[in-house]
């Protein structure tokens, strides 16, 4: 045989190669107990090598989502250690369900949708401090919604809308993720503050490490470092480095203010309107391109207001219980 | 002087440092339009490429070139692009390696079109689905099957399947490993036909 049909079986074995690797993967993840940030690193660093391995991960993990229809099937088992499947009872089973499909698709989708934890909400205006089980500390922006599970393998926290700002606890056997918009940010022994945009998810690293991921893509990983600022979307996550001093501000509403630094009006408009006083309408678009330095109380609408007409000379009008800015 | 040096966390400076791309786009499309056409994929390949030993490496060569062209620009037809890269792909093969007499690319190219491809969105019935993942589960080697049962059925972890089968961890993800990676070939490589009953 010809020199190509060597490199043929070559390239074959490289490719069946990196499958093999990849199940392995999937399979490590799978078992649950020995996963953990360390391992997550080395299988995204691997997933960074080529697209050959992240399609083949993907592959594979597309298969065992396929399988996981199967769990529809799941009764309890009996507590007898040595008991094995018995598989004449797992195929009656499996006719069962197919007798019944579109029910089990049902009670599947209500099974893994049953929410798990307890629900903190904040209302607009409102800020709450939490301590938790585990002694991190967490504290909700004004109308601001978080789930809050640490029963299981991981401490888990979805955060729903708003803004919070957490200090972990950091305990390597039983990591601290975090899961907003799309998104998992799984503590390294970390302070970081988070935010849901409608577009976009930002977040701000204080203190220590923590890693940012898509929920779909878990090979597109950042690591950020004190005083990086992710910006995340559907698409695209956007790292900068951000002063000391700008992240002290982002973090002053802990002490109930807002603080604006060359702001554009429209958008310090936007932060004092999430605080549910008046709201603040700008009406044209030259006013929106004004720009506002300086400290407020989320409260401080009405201030905020008077203080705009006095330096830019805008006209300030109530009408129905909003305040528009005009030239 | 920077934008958005406030707490407004609209746009991005655009002299930002570290850009990730991400692309879950792109993964689910791929998940739902192209990994469906693998059975056809396979089939074509089988047919019009000599060297069996090749069409692994083929079949990731054709889906690194789907994946990239996808991320600039998700194709309208999946179809006809993962086919169109395929044919491409041999027929490069073919010239490069002087191994195929020429006239048979253009038996390729008669045959692209004669291929008979499952299509993606042939919905398959729920019904049909347990059924083929019943086949596929048949199919693996007995303990590899167990393993991963214990885990996809029963929602066993990787410890306490170890204790319930009497082995090491080890071994179970050894068979987990197994019974995914061979799933994956039954599910997405074998013809959706060949696993109606008969």
């Amino acid at each position: 045989m010809s020199a190509s049909s060597e490199n043929g079986a070559q390239n074959a074995s490289a490719a069946m190669t990196i499958e093999d690797i990849a199940a392995d993967w999937s399979a490590l993840r799978r078992m649950g107990n020995n996963w953990n940030s360390e391992r997550q690193a080395e299988l995204d660093a691997w997933l960074t090598q080529s697209l050959a391995h992240r399609i083949a991960y993907l592959r594979i993990e597309a298969t065992w989502r396929r399988t996981d229809r199967l769990a529809a099937l799941r009764q309890p088992m009996q507590e007898s250690a040595d008991r094995r499947v018995d598989r004449k009872t797992f195929w009656t089973r499996i006719a069962t369900a197919i007798g019944i499909v579109l029910l089990v698709g049902v009670i599947a989708g209500n099974y893994f949708a049953r929410p798990h934890g307890q629900l903190i909400e904040t209302p607009k205006g409102g800020r709450e401090q939490l301590t938790l089980s585990d002694g991190s500390q967490v504290e909700l922006n004004t109308d601001t919604a978080i789930r809050i599970d640490l029963d299981g393998q991981t401490r888990a926290v979805e955060l729903m809308r708003g803004e919070a700002f957490f200090q972990i606890k950091h305990n390597s056997a039983r990591p601290f993720v975090v899961t907003a918009a799309g998104h998992r940010i799984v503590d390294l022994g970390t302070q970081f503050l988070i935010r849901m945009a409608p577009e976009s998810l930002r977040v701000a690293l204080l203190e220590g490490r923590a890693r940012l991921e898509s929920t779909q893509l878990r090979q597109h990983a950042v690591v950020l470092t004190p005083g990086d600022v992710a910006v995340a979307t559907a698409d695209v996550t956007h790292v900068s480095r951000t002063s000391e001093r700008e992240l002290s501000e982002n973090l002053a509403w802990r002490r109930g203010v807002i603080v604006f630094r060359n702001q554009r009006l429209d958008k310090a408009a936007v932060e004092f309107n999430r605080y549910g006083g008046p709201q603040i309408i700008v009406a044209d678009a030259d006013t929106a391109k004004l720009r506002v330095n300086g400290t407020f109380l989320t409260t401080g609408g009405e201030d905020f207001a008077a203080i705009s007409r006095e330096i830019f000379g805008l006209h300030v009008e109530h009408r129905n219980g909003s305040i528009v800015l005009s030239r | 002087m920077t934008e958005n040096t406030g707490p407004g966390f609209g746009d991005v400076d655009p002299r930002i440092q570290g850009v990730v791309i991400t692309a879950p786009e792109v993964d689910a499309w791929f998940e739902r339009e192209v990994l469906p056409l693998e059975a056809g994929l396979m089939q074509f390949l089988q047919h019009n490429w000599r060297n069996k030993s090749d069409i692994a490496d083929l079949r990731q060569d054709i889906y690194v070139r789907v994946y990239e062209a996808a991320l600039k620009e998700i194709p309208e037809s999946a179809k006809s692009f993962v086919f169109t890269t395929a044919r491409n792909l041999l027929i490069t093969r073919m010239r490069h390696e002087q191994v195929v007499p020429f006239e048979a690319i253009s038996d390729l190219e008669a045959l692209e079109t004669a291929i008979d491809e499952p299509s993606p969105e042939s919905a398959v019935m729920a019904r049909d689905e347990l059924r083929r993942l019943q086949a596929a589960l048949d199919q693996l080697p007995p303990r590899s099957r167990e393993a991963f049962v214990l885990r996809q059925v029963h929602g066993l972890s990787g410890r306490e399947i170890a204790t319930r089968m009497g082995v090491a961890e080890v071994t179970v993800k050894y068979h987990l490993k197994e019974a995914s990676r061979i799933l994956a070939n039954l599910l997405y490589g074998k013809p959706a036909d060949a696993w109606r009953p008969q």
